[in-house]
């Protein structure tokens, strides 16, 4: 069985594709969802083995002009951060233009459907998964930015405007910035391999540019970092030694 | 029968010895009472409840102060009456004389050498006056209701006529309301008119005397003791009502008219008469302004010729352009003076109606430089006679407004005059300044190819998706599908072929939701939407596309932005406000609409949308408005003048 998501924003639409992939006894379409966090988190609980992308998700990457006062659909942005963990599922992108063929097939997609799907298209497609047994390897590349949920919208939060990012347990993954924090659908695990933050605690994440100073609490083994702006996040006593080494500092002890 | 023929032959014996029905006494009380009551008259029509009096439309409170200012009145007649004691000499009553006159209200405790039954008692009071007034002025149901309050009020003070005055006053004031009723109806004119409230009132006396002499058996009695009042109480009541209202009639309010106020409005109106007669929309305006100010009930502004504004009573058949008054503009046009019609004498004659209800009218020219430009009338309807407060503001403003005109045509001479001299002098620069210009012309047949473009420019986008969506549709629900594509396909007709640049606000809200049934197929259960139109302006006139445009916009820049559990809302609202303008405000919660170069463009919507209403209406008063929060909200805020007919639209183009 190949396990297909279907991430489309379109409800009708979405139905339709789901539709037209239930004809295939070898396809199980394991979830649907609408948006990118949706579509993160999916794709990190049922790995499936290919993913059918919608690129106008809901929002605009302001980040990455197309051409004159175009903004690169979110669709596109979602590959990014899906080629993680070793994991990497085949795409196939559904879209209703053709404009954004050339970055779709720079990010190693299988196919590029035009919308409206016809199902001769469609039998091609489902070809080509079935020869395609294993997953293509994209381009790893550091992030520069972090997704984050703000106000119902996804917003790209700079590397450098990040001071550290913390787990909350059940409430997630926080980015903390200079004025507020915001929650993303990235692991800490994520973080740390795609960017140059380090790990001070279980919890905590930190961004070396942010860090202030290290003040040690005695007799605890245990340390607490400042950043910039006055914030502490602390330092375990098992992160202690890595981190006043990745400071330049020499472990008194 | 024969019983009744002996009474009439001993009525007709009393009728005619005058003696026993003057008496000096009671008369000078009754002139007393009369200045009383012109005093009460003067501070009246001094006070703000006289107001009340010629207000159109009268809410229940100012019924509720007319009642009790009436009976007040009324009931002051009772308290400043006489109480007179009468006594019978013989015992027929046939020889009566007076005994005693007190003051009503604090009877003193006289002890008469006389047997029961011998005594009588009568008031002379003017409380019928009240109760008349209120009938007369108010209506049948006031003059009622007066009329019983004060009779109840007059069953508490003793005397023999207490039950017969209490009854003749509620007669006497329905009978007044009454009479209000037919003189309403047959000559509104004569509402003021004094020589009607003395015949109503004496009527109204009499009518009481009869009931008098009707519950005062037996019938000697009866006469005796109306024989006393008769004089007084008929006479002095009638004068004194008429008294009442002749000072009503006469009090002149001019006082009140302050320069101050013409001139504020003179100013409201300046921008509108930079070089000639007002445009048909600003000549609106005007003419509603002058109708608030002046409380006229309606008011119209023409040229030497047409129509160009009718605001207020009647404007239903008045319609722009057409002629109205047309003999007595042109009268005023020859004499330049103010003609007045004060629907007594003079009537207004509408021609287009014959039921028309404006019956006094007040035409002023307006004049520039020795020659009439135009005219503001001002009317009132039948029963209203005009205050003098709308009279000299009228007058006054007619005199401003000539002023402005001429001082911006002078402004204009004084241009042109320079013009010349410019191009004598300098001709190279005259031609500079005519590429100027027709450069400006190019520019402006371009904008409107652009705008004609803009109308006919399908947002690809929309139109890809929307099939798309349909596309998928087709697999599950056809009949659906089906509906979709005719919404579509309607959407993309009136796109394409604007067939007029303006229509109902109405229309514009069922074309929107057109739009959104497909827009909702494709954004599911995140677009929620709230189209609320104020019922009074569903048939203004709006430019064409105006609110789609802008929905359009906010879910394509805004809404579509929004993933879940957020639910993107849009809210479209349009309402009247002051100044014959109204609000369509627009909000999304998107919050979306940014200016700095960094973020989306706000497309193409919002630019056509400005210029649909800069060329729909050449006003800096009208536009748009953006109001943003990011991510919080965005506020687009339209304000439009509320124009209905589509002639005053043409107008103002």
């Amino acid at each position: 069985m190949i396990k297909v998501l279907v991430i489309e924003d379109e409800p009708r639409a979405r139905a339709g594709i789901i539709l037209a992939l239930k004809k295939y006894d070898d396809i199980d379409v394991v979830d649907e969802c609408g948006d990118l966090f949706s579509a993160m988190k999916l794709i990190r609980q049922h790995k499936p083995d290919v993913i059918f992308l919608d690129i106008c998700l809901p929002g605009h990457d302001y980040d990455v002009p197309m051409h004159d006062k175009e903004w690169a659909p979110l669709g596109l942005t979602l590959l990014d951060y899906i080629g993680i963990d070793e994991y990497q599922p085949h795409v196939v992108i559904v879209s209703a233009y053709s404009r954004y063929a050339l970055q779709a097939i720079e990010a190693n997609v299988l196919d590029y459907l035009h919308k409206p799907v016809s199902d001769d298209r469609l039998e091609k497609t489902i070809e080509r998964i079935r020869e395609k047994g294993q997953h293509v390897a994209y381009p790893d590349r550091p992030f520069e930015r972090i997704p984050v949920y703000s106000n119902n919208r996804v917003r790209f939060i700079k590397l450098d405007d990040i001071e550290y990012v913390e787990s909350k347990g059940a409430a997630g993954i926080h980015v903390v910035c200079e004025e507020r924090s915001y929650y993303t659908e990235l692991t800490l695990k994520v973080i740390l391999q795609k960017t140059n933050f380090f790990q001070t605690h279980r919890q905590y994440i930190i961004n070396p540019n942010w860090v202030l100073e290290l003040e040690c609490i005695e007799d605890t083994g245990r340390a607490v970092v400042y950043t910039r702006s006055k914030k502490e996040v602390p330092v375990s006593r098992g992160f202690k030694k890595a981190v006043m080494q990745k400071l330049g500092l020499k472990d008194e002890d | 029968m024969s019983e009744w023929n002996s009474q009439l032959a001993f009525l007709i014996q009393h009728f005619n010895a005058m003696e026993g029905w003057i008496n000096g006494e009671l008369i000078y009380a009754m002139f007393q009472r009369i200045g009383v009551m012109f005093i009460i008259a003067f501070l009246f029509s001094k006070s703000k409840a006289f107001e009340l009096l010629i207000k159109n439309s009268m809410r229940s409170i100012d019924w509720l102060k007319l009642y009790v200012i009436f009976t007040a009145i009324s009931m002051t007649g009772s308290i400043l009456g006489d109480l007179v004691i009468l006594k019978d000499e013989t015992n027929d009553w046939q020889q009566v004389s007076i005994c005693h006159i007190q003051p009503a209200i604090f009877p003193k405790e006289t002890t008469l050498d006389c047997p029961e039954g011998k005594v009588a008692t009568i008031q002379v009071e003017s409380r019928a006056i009240g109760a008349v007034l209120a009938g007369f002025l108010g209506g049948p149901l006031l003059g009622f209701l007066v009329g019983a309050s004060a009779g109840a009020f007059r069953l508490l003070m003793e005397g023999d006529a207490a039950v017969a005055g209490a009854i003749g006053t509620t007669l006497a004031g329905l009978l007044a309301g009454l009479f209000y009723w037919v003189i309403l109806k047959m000559h509104p004119e004569q509402r003021f008119n004094w020589k009607w409230v003395f015949i109503i009132t004496c009527l109204g006396e009499l009518v009481m005397k009869g009931i008098v002499i009707y519950t005062n058996a037996p019938l000697a009695k009866g006469i005796a003791l109306i024989k006393i009042t008769m004089l007084p109480n008929t006479i002095g009541n009638g004068l004194g009502a008429a008294l009442f209202v002749s000072i009503l009639s006469d009090s002149d309010r001019v006082g009140r008219v302050s320069s101050e106020k013409a001139f504020r409005m003179a100013d409201r109106f300046a921008r509108f008469f930079k070089r000639k007669m007002p445009t048909k929309l600003t000549a609106r305006y005007i003419a509603k302004t002058l109708q608030r100010e002046t409380g006229a009930a309606a008011v119209a502004m023409t040229s030497n010729c047409d129509l160009l504004a009718f605001v207020g009573m009647a404007s239903n058949h008045h319609r722009i352009g057409d002629e109205i008054a047309i003999e007595l503009i042109n009268e005023v046009i020859e004499t330049k003076t103010t003609k007045y019609l004060d629907g007594y004498d003079d009537h207004f004659h509408c021609k287009s109606d014959s039921c028309c209800p404006l019956h006094s009218a007040l035409i002023i020219p307006i004049i520039v430089t020795g020659k009439v430009e135009g005219c503001i009338l001002l009317f009132e309807p039948k029963h209203v006679f005009f205050p003098k407060i709308s009279r000299e503001l009228g007058v006054s403003l007619a005199r401003l407004l000539s002023t402005h005109i001429l001082t911006s045509r002078y402004h204009d001479q004084l241009v042109e005059t320079k013009m010349k001299q410019l191009q004598t002098d300098q001709k190279a620069k005259l031609i500079q300044a005519n590429t100027e210009l027709k450069y400006q012309l190019i520019k402006l047949k371009q904008t409107d190819t652009e705008l004609k473009y803009l109308y006919s420019k399908v947002d690809p986008h929309f139109f890809a998706n929307s099939l798309n969506t349909i596309s998928e549709i087709t697999r599950s629900d056809v009949k659906d599908a089906r509906m979709l594509i005719g919404l579509l396909a309607e959407l993309m007709r009136e796109r394409v072929t604007p067939a007029d640049h303006v229509n109902t606000l109405k229309y514009e809200a069922e074309f929107l939701e057109k739009y959104l049934i497909i827009e909702k197929r494709r954004f599911g259960d995140r677009l929620e939407t709230v189209i609320d139109i104020d019922e009074s302006i569903e048939t203004a006139l709006v430019p064409q596309f105006i609110l789609q445009l802008i929905v359009e916009n906010a879910i394509k820049h805004g809404i579509s932005t929004i993933i879940a559990p957020g639910v993107g809302r849009v809210e479209v609202h349009a309402y009247p406000v002051e100044h014959e303008l109204m609000h369509i405000s627009i909000k999304d919660n998107a919050g979306a609409f940014y200016d700095n170069e960094n973020k989306p463009s706000k497309g193409a919507g919002m630019k056509m949308v400005n210029e649909l209403i800069q060329s729909q209406f050449n006003s800096n008063s009208y536009g748009i408005e953006v109001e943003c929060q990011e991510d919080e909200y965005t506020l687009i805020k339209m304000v439009l003048p509320i124009v209905f007919n589509h002639k005053q639209q043409k107008g103002a183009l």
